[in-house]
């Protein structure tokens, strides 16, 4: 178990400018992932604390030692691939050893950990078995337990599950959540899956063209996200976002009493979740808003309903299950101006904290 | 005629495999009759209608033996074909493997470049090439024809290397790389296992095309150091008319890379891309 | 592999092929503007570009010049041809598929003086040869191959050898073609023919260029086939630039004429490379 520790980043590609100043702190046993869209310099982060990528400027340090002009080979770290990365022309046992005979260790210490490793995997009645000889699912197991048997001081994974089927990836990322239990390891993980990264992560930083956006705890990411960047990316549905109105700015003059205390009248967009926007299906009641339903998605356990608003902006609402909504009809909704967000031109978030919600988060 | 799907796909396939017969034993027929011809007499081998029954003798080889040292060119063309192969990969492992895996800007330009050397006729430099060895006593040198062989088929080798290295993913070496390995380990473990076939293959066109060299040995070796293509050459004129002679040398100098051949045939056919299959 | 270890690497290959190709090349330049035959010894004086002047007018040149073109050109079209059509027709599994497969490729591991030889003597001779020998049996009058079709017998030959290097790789790369695709055309109703044209033709694209560009080295040069045969003849019906420049040189040991010779043979040669890498190298570096 280690600390990691990132200062100053920088990562040009020959006429690409791929990481751009990033600071980090990783603590001792942590579960990080690393989060953002396609091409935003996970896996360019990632392949500067493995050594694969030759750093720009900056330094890396791991337990306070200074690893930038280190080799991969030399860095103690174990990385997980997303094509897997098998070496073809070995078994499943000798791909799992061959980190530790290149490192001498002995043979019988060596099966002892494959077998281990194995074990915990449930990968003992393959090990004989070539590469192409095994699943999708179980050779991402063989790329895991390559790195197990090495109890290296991090592990590295990038996006290892964006190979797999849906229901093996679920699965697959229950077991990894179980193995860091397990191992209490300091783990550093890439995806560009939100859903994985609420799910596996103690810290999960976002980020954004090759800067880091925001670090934090995945509740607090959610409830609290720095920017708009951020409040787009985590959260299914979508964040909406609409723009700031008289009618609107009227509705927080209600709630407050003419107060402002989330300092969203000054802002101009409010970020809504779909949970805090309330749908009411007579016609009668003050909702205070009206939209017209654009479409309808029943998922079976709730239903997505998606409102324009103002001709334009669409706003995500949740609804029952049998909820008589059909697209084309008028709707009225209301807002729960608690717990939404305003946001500046820039996309900077000008609201407080969210802080009731987080009680869950803190742990 | 009314046949089902099966039984017109079985007669297709007889048809195309009877035609595929015919064309191969077209195409060998050249080979066949010059190793007929080996065991004849010089009589039996003009002989008009051709003999395609005769009792075979083996006084040609031993002709052909007696007169010129068979073994010592045959020699020649081992240690030459051989040599230059071991070389050329000697020189070229090395290099195609760290450009596949290192390239920079000018990797391809040099590449291409390597190649367009391959374009130089060889009748350009044979004068500067020929003085050269003679001033410098290696004229009929086995050794100078292992240099120059290496150099025609270096460019070849190293195309032919890159693309089978490039074909490695980058991620297994990655992989490797994180696993501890110095690039010595990473070449043992990883890159020569998996590009074992692919070398193999590079290796045996390499010596087919040695072995078959004729412009380089014809002009620039004699008794010493001559392969057996400039043997044969020597046979064109003054043997001209014996035939079963010139068969039975020419027997005994494509014998060898011709079952050679054979043997590794599975070999060149899985690994003669030339990087051309996906 | 940090990029000075790659240059380390790279080195010997890249500075001895550089040798073998400026070394030769200079002398090759100083040789062909000095007088300088083997013959008539003494100081090599400057004849500026009289050597040149000498083997342009040389009334060989222009029939050695053409039939270089014509040997590369028709050999390259029958090769490519007949290899795609043996590599199709033994394409799909039959009795005794292996056996075919190495008598179609045993012409690639004949050495060209043999080659030579063999059609020389035992095919093309108009008296004992097999092809005059099915000539009369069918009532026909035997040709004398070598003196009436000298350059027809030499593309005979040489296509005979290279064809299976064709078959080679093309066999090679139909192996690994998608069977899946070629069945989700036939369900879409294609005939063999638009399987071929459209979905087989296209993947042996790369294949096509590697052979053209391999073979074009190959036969730019061609020399052993016709120093064994025809010698160049009758008259200069069958000289190639390769085989009139060795004429020059050994045969009349004229090493400024040869030399000049060379270089135009160069120049030749890099007029076709030129054109041959920009349609067919590039293309075969993309894939990397
Ligand atoms: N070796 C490279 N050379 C040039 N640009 C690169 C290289 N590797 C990555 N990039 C660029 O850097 C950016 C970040 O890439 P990457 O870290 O792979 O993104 P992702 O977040 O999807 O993993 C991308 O725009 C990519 O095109
Ligand atoms: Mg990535």
């Amino acid at each position: 178990m280690s600390s990691l520790e990132i200062k100053k980043l920088h990562k040009n590609f020959s006429n690409y400018h791929a990481i751009r100043g990033v600071d980090l702190q990783i603590e001792k046993g942590e579960f990080t992932v690393f989060v953002g869209p396609s091409g935003c310099g996970k896996s360019t982060l990632l392949r500067l604390i493995a050594g694969l990528e030759v750093v720009t400027s900056g330094s890396i340090l791991l337990n306070d030692q200074d690893i930038t002009d280190t080799s991969a080979a030399e860095r103690d770290l174990a990385m997980v691939f997303q094509s897997y990365a098998l070496y073809p022309h070995m078994s499943v046992a000798e791909n799992m050893s061959f980190a530790l005979k290149i490192a001498k260790v002995d043979p019988k210490i060596i099966a002892e950990k494959v077998a281990d490793a194995a074990e915990i995997l449930q990968l003992t009645s393959l090990l004989d078995r070539k590469p192409k000889a095994l699943s999708g699912g179980q050779r991402q197991r063989v790329a895991i337990g390559r790195a197990i048997v090495r109890q290296p001081s991090v592990f590295l994974f990038d996006e290892p599950l964006s190979n797999l089927d849906a229901s093996l990836r679920v699965q697959m990322r229950q077991e990894l959540s179980g193995l860091h239990k397990r191992l209490k390891s300091t783990m550093i993980y890439v995806t560009h899956d939100q859903v994985e990264a609420m799910t596996l992560a103690d810290k999960v930083v976002i980020l954004n063209a090759g800067n880091v956006e925001q670090v934090g705890t995945p509740l607090n990411v959610y409830y609290n996200p720095a920017s708009r960047f951020v409040a787009e990316f985590i959260g299914t549905p979508k964040m909406s976002f609409i723009p700031m109105s008289d009618d609107i700015k009227k509705l927080i003059a209600n709630e407050y009493d003419g107060a402002d205390p989330r300092k969203l009248t000054s802002s101009t967009w409010l970020g809504v979740r779909p949970e805090s926007v309330t749908l009411s299906s007579q016609l009668l009641t003050k909702a205070g808003l009206t939209g017209k339903v654009s479409l309808v998605e029943r998922l079976g356990a709730e239903t997505l309903v998606y409102i324009d608003y103002l001709g334009e902006h669409k706003i995500t609402a949740r609804a029952d299950s049998l909820a008589s909504i059909e697209a084309g009809a008028d709707i009225q909704f209301s807002i729960d101006f608690q717990n939404v967000h305003g946001f500046d031109d820039d996309g900077l978030r000008l609201s407080p904290d969210v802080t009731d919600n987080l009680i869950v988060g803190n742990v | 005629m009314n046949l089902t799907l099966s039984q017109r796909k079985k007669v297709s396939t007889w048809s195309l495999g009877l035609l595929s017969w015919i064309v191969a034993l077209v195409i060998f027929f050249p080979i066949l009759w010059m190793v007929m011809t080996s065991f004849k007499t010089e009589l039996q081998a003009i002989s008009t209608p051709p003999l395609f029954m005769w009792e075979p003798t083996l006084e040609n080889f031993s002709v052909v033996q007696e007169r010129s040292d068979y073994f010592k060119y045959a020699m020649n063309s081992v240690i030459t074909s051989f040599g230059a192969t071991f070389l050329a990969l000697l020189i070229a492992v090395p290099a195609a493997y760290s450009m596949a895996f290192s390239p920079s800007k000018r990797t391809k330009d040099i590449l291409l470049w390597m190649l367009s050397t391959k374009m130089l006729p060889a009748v350009g430099v044979l004068m500067p090439i020929y003085l050269l060895a003679q001033s410098t006593g290696l004229l009929d040198n086995v050794f100078s024809l292992i240099i120059i062989f290496t150099m025609i088929n270096l460019p070849i080798i190293m195309w032919m290397l890159f693309t089978y290295f490039k074909e490695i993913p980058k991620d297994i070496l990655e992989a490797c790389r994180m696993d501890g390995a110095s690039t010595f380990a990473e070449l043992r473990y990883i890159v020569m296992p998996l590009s074992w076939g692919g070398i193999a293959s590079t290796g045996l066109l390499s010596i087919v095309l040695c072995w078959n060299e004729a412009f380089w040995s014809i002009n620039l070796t004699a008794a010493d150091a001559g392969t057996l293509t400039a043997l044969i050459a020597s046979y064109s004129s003054p043997e001209g008319l014996f035939w079963a002679k010139l068969s039975a040398a020419s027997t005994l100098a494509c014998a060898p890379i011709v079952v050679f051949g054979w043997f590794c045939q599975k070999q060149l056919v899985q690994g003669l891309t030339f990087g051309a299959v996906k | 592999m940090n990029s000075r270890i790659a240059k380390l690497l790279q080195a010997p290959s890249i500075i001895l092929l550089f040798l073998w190709m400026i070394v030769p090349l200079g002398m090759t330049l100083y040789f062909s503007v000095v007088r300088y035959n083997l013959l008539s010894p003494g100081p090599l004086e400057f004849d500026g570009f009289s050597n040149y002047a000498f083997f342009i007018t040389d009334s060989a040149f222009l029939p050695a010049l053409i039939n270089t073109l014509i040997l590369v050109g028709s050999i390259l079209i029958i090769t490519v041809v007949m290899g795609l059509a043996l590599a199709l027709l033994i394409n799909r599994p039959f009795f005794g598929r292996g056996i075919v497969r190495v008598m179609m490729i045993s012409p690639f591991f004949i050495m060209p003086t043999v080659n030579a030889l063999i059609w020389k003597n035992m095919l093309m001779n108009p008296v004992y040869g097999i092809f005059s020998v099915i000539a009369i049996a069918f009532g026909a009058e035997p040709i004398d191959w070598l003196s009436e079709m000298p350059l027809l017998s030499i593309i005979i030959m040489v296509s005979w050898q290279w064809t299976p290097f064709a078959l080679l790789i093309f066999i090679t790369s139909l192996q690994s073609q998608d069977t899946e695709q070629q069945e989700a055309a036939q369900l879409d109703g294609a005939s063999s023919w638009a399987i071929f044209k459209y979905l087989t033709l296209p993947h042996l694209a790369r294949p096509i260029a590697v052979v053209i560009m391999i073979q074009t080295i190959f036969h730019l040069s061609i020399f052993a086939e016709i120093f064994v045969t025809t010698g160049g003849g009758p008259g200069y019906d069958s000289t190639n630039l390769a085989f009139l420049i060795f004429s020059q040189a050994l045969l009349q040991f004229d090493v400024g004429v040869a030399s000049a010779g060379g270089v135009i043979a160069i120049i030749l040669a890099n007029i076709v490379a030129f054109f041959l890498i920009r349609a067919v190298g590039k293309n075969l570096m993309v894939q990397s």
